[in-house]
């Protein structure tokens, strides 16, 4: 850090104090007001970022052609978007994830169902029955690959169309 | 933050247009020199300004915000951030991408406004030139500290918040931000 001076200048804080509270925009007190006063290097650096400060905020304007096209654009996001809230929990999952996703993974879910339902109408393993038990074991297995598959499907395809979409806006 | 802010962005969020036009002419431009000063470069500025926006129209009504130019700050210092990394990891895998171009001179005329004519105006442009130099010397973490703190006012603790760091370390980035910026400036006192 390169501070200018760190005198005190005979009053009660030094230079540092001085210029740490000016940096931080923090309230001077009475002592470093006076401080302030009589010394000039914390004058020069008070001025210093005076202007700094005043060199960043009036030149920069947004471009109109920017301006414009973001509000549309958002106002078209906004209109989607409140559309999107109003539409039954089952057509927002086709939008989301499209139709033939939402198939796959209802009719994977049913399998599911239908698998653990399967097997437990079946006698107990404890009952001994080899065939039943390979039975029963089979669709436990096939119900819990459905269920991975009802997951994950889903969930890779956000991610995938999430991407095309971020594409499209990049080249947009 | 302005009183009506909070009722502006649950209104638009209910999807009141007007409302969110209201709340998008209040703080366009300060989001823009935000991003202007960040990125230091016109044209992730602007990918920056829409990200930002969208980001805003989709996120709105999720969660209570309290302060929506605190909120929108941080999500435009988080993609900041996130292109960072990103141009790191092209760069990484790649060995190629806009790292060159960002620290290329950027072409600040651009935002700015017309060259100077007269006298005095000539000198503002030398000094604001100089510190468009001594800004692209900062590093990313100290420009944005630097930015959000002397420009925007935003105070050094809501800084950390925004930034997830401590209050420290924001402190000492600015301070050695404010070092870098006074030796450009030297010449000109």
């Amino acid at each position: 850090m390169r501070w200018v001076n760190f005198g005190n200048k005979g009053t009660n804080v030094n230079c540092h104090d001085v210029q740490e509270k000016l940096t931080e925009r923090s309230q001077l007190n009475s002592e470093c007001q006076r401080h302030l006063d009589v010394c000039r290097d914390c004058r020069q650096f008070a001025a210093d970022l005076k202007l700094m400060s005043a060199l960043f905020a009036p030149p920069v304007e947004t471009p109109v052609h920017l301006r414009e096209q973001t509000l549309h654009r958002c106002q078209d996001a906004l209109a989607e978007r409140t559309a999107e809230r109003r539409m039954p929990v089952l057509q927002r999952c086709r939008r989301i994830f499209g139709t033939p996703q939402l198939v796959v993974t209802i009719a994977a879910l049913g399998v599911l169902i239908l698998g653990w339902w399967l097997a437990s109408q079946l006698p107990d393993i404890a009952e001994g029955n080899d065939a039943i038990m390979s039975i029963k074991l089979a669709f436990v297995q096939i119900g819990l690959q459905n269920f991975v598959a009802a997951l994950l499907f889903p969930i890779i395809w956000l991610m995938k169309s999430r991407l095309i979409e971020r594409r499209r806006l990049e080249t947009s | 933050m302005p009183r009506d802010d909070a009722e502006l962005l649950a209104r638009a969020s209910r999807g009141d247009h007007s409302a969110f036009d209201t709340l998008y002419k209040r703080y366009e431009a300060d989001l823009y020199r935000f991003v202007f000063y960040l990125a230091h470069d016109p044209g992730t500025a602007e990918e920056l300004f829409q990200d930002t926006w969208f980001r805003v129209v989709r996120s709105m009504g999720k969660r209570p915000i309290e302060d929506f130019k605190k909120w929108m700050f941080t999500i435009a210092t988080n993609l900041y951030r996130d292109e960072l990394r990103r141009r790191k990891v092209r760069r990484l895998f790649l060995g190629r991408g806009p790292v060159e171009e960002y620290h290329e001179s950027p072409d600040l005329d651009e935002g700015h406004a017309a060259l100077p004519e007269t006298a005095p105006e000539a000198e503002n442009y030398a000094i604001r030139e100089a510190v468009d130099k001594a800004l692209k010397k900062l590093a990313p973490r100290q420009r944005t500290v630097f930015v959000l703190t002397q420009i925007e006012g935003f105070k050094l603790r809501e800084v950390a918040e925004m930034l997830g760091k401590s209050e420290g370390t924001v402190k000492s980035t600015l301070h050695r931000a404010v070092s870098i910026l006074r030796d450009a400036l030297g010449e000109f006192r």
